[in-house]
């Protein structure tokens, strides 16, 4: 199916969830609001022509420097039919949260874990929110553009594990 | 004399940790396993124990000065990380290869693959 | 053995100097902590090209308790630095460690806010080994100064074994032949 068909099929089913969407570089995007994600997301793979059944990624982009918001994007791929689609559902930037997707595809449940250590978005509903790849004691989420690349907790393990030497 | 009571046998699940630092798991990754004899039941990964905030720093860097670090990302075949990076920004600036440069690319993928699957 | 403080410094104690370094590093088995990339690099030094089984290496004894030098190859993280803490203490006395690579001595190029900027911040290091990845025969080299480090050593000033005692020497850093870097 190629991009145009796609994105018609969709915005036929759903005109007041799809805000935008653009064709890049021969890829398409739709730019989705964010409480119709689960429906969205239940269609598109449900659906049988279009049968997006593999969740390529999850990720959190942090654009409130140009657009105030977060925005959550989702690239999906169908096994089957060999075609891609993204979706970028933007989210509000102090207290982001969004449904999760971990039950329509299980890779969900790691992808929203590195997403709500790194952003700090929520996902309602997911089974086992929490940190993934940083430090059970590690406060605030690093890859938001307002975290120095450079700061440390603690800022030196010395005093912690060599004080007893000289 | 009483009867001595037949003994029921119980099988428990044994949890142990195959930790972060282990001779099998190259690299680390930390497993929690429940195991029945030497079956696992369960396994509970857990990871993040090389996670070098490379994204961070590639806020930081241009395009270019990133690709020494995308090699370091899967480094037993570091060339493909290479690949897939080169490709998404030439994708991204629309930017025409030359054909003698595009005809190496895959002799190049199927050797880091191949060391890939030797390495395992 | 608390003989040879009582026999004082003179040739029995010199002689079983001798001997004891010599069996020490020529039997030197290493743990290898492999992290990262360094730790491709550490196999190529032990596969047959580049040999390390020649230097009584033989014995990659993945088991803290059974080794006596922890080569440390690759990236330490905040989350890895309690691990790695935890082997080191272990490993039997005597014991030594390697810090391969820019990462394990630095941090590298990593200077974000999960990488530990220095493998001494944790524990302490006898013998740097600078590269990214260090090449195997930079490796053989290391192990090469870590003999020579065991050479110089005396049983007269034993390692006590409490734990806090002063570290029994100063970290030496390897400078990598023919290179201008000073780090």
């Amino acid at each position: 199916m190629d991009n145009e068909t796609i994105a018609s099929l969709v915005k036929n089913n759903f005109p007041e969830a799809v805000t935008g969407s653009e064709i890049f570089r021969n890829e398409l995007t739709l730019i989705v609001k964010k409480e119709y994600i689960p429906e969205i997301a239940r269609f598109l793979k449900e659906n049988k022509e279009l049968d997006f059944d593999f969740l390529s990624d999850l990720c959190g982009v942090d654009r409130v420097e140009t657009d105030g918001v977060f925005e959550v994007v989702y690239h999906l791929y169908s096994i089957y039919k060999n075609h891609r689609v993204r979706l970028k559902s933007p989210i509000t930037s102090n207290d982001p949260c969004i449904s999760t997707v971990t039950g329509i595809w299980n890779t969900a449940n790691w992808h929203e874990r590195e997403a709500y250590d790194m952003y700090g978005i929520k996902f309602d509903g997911h089974p086992d929110l929490r940190k993934i790849l940083t430090p059970d004691d590690f406060e605030g989420h690093p890859l938001r553009k307002d975290y120095p690349v450079d700061g440390r907790q603690p800022a030196t393990l010395r005093e912690i594990y060599r004080k007893d030497e000289a | 004399m009483t009867a001595i009571p037949a003994t029921t046998t119980t099988t428990h699940l044994m949890t142990i940790n195959m930790g972060p630092q282990h001779p099998s798991t190259h690299g680390v990754l930390r497993l929690l396993l429940e195991l029945d004899g030497e079956m696992i039941i369960k396994a509970e990964p857990h990871i993040g124990f090389l996670h070098r905030g490379v994204e961070k720093l590639a806020e930081y860097r241009t395009y270019h000065q990133f690709i020494p670090l995308t090699d370091r990302l899967d480094y037993v075949a570091p060339f493909s990380n290479n690949l897939a990076y080169a490709l998404a920004v030439e994708k991204l600036l629309g930017m025409e290869v030359p054909e003698r440069a595009r005809g190496f690319l895959p002799i190049c993928y199927g050797w880091q693959r191949t060391r890939w699957i030797l390495a395992q | 053995m608390g003989l040879e403080s009582h026999l004082g410094d003179n040739i029995l104690t010199t002689t079983l100097d001798t001997l004891v370094n010599w069996a020490r590093k020529s039997s030197l088995w290493p743990m290898p902590f492999g992290l990262a990339c360094c730790a491709i690099e550490m196999m190529a030094a032990v596969a047959p090209r580049y040999d390390l089984a020649r230097f009584g290496a033989e014995v990659f004894r993945f088991s803290p308790r059974q080794s006596d030098l922890m080569i440390v190859a690759g990236t330490l993280t905040y989350k890895m630095a309690s691990v790695a803490r935890r082997i080191y203490d272990q490993m039997p006395e005597p014991k030594w460690v390697i810090a391969m690579g820019a990462c394990a001595i630095s941090g590298g190029v990593f200077n974000t806010y999960s990488v530990v900027q220095g493998l001494d911040q944790v524990i302490p290091v006898d013998v740097y080994l600078p590269g990214c990845p260090p090449r195997p025969e930079a490796l053989i080299h290391a192990i090469m100064e870590i003999q020579k480090k065991i050479e110089k050593e005396s049983v007269l000033n034993k390692i006590t074994v409490n734990p806090g005692d002063k570290p029994k020497t100063e970290g030496t850093v390897l400078k990598v032949p023919n290179t201008d870097f000073n780090i």
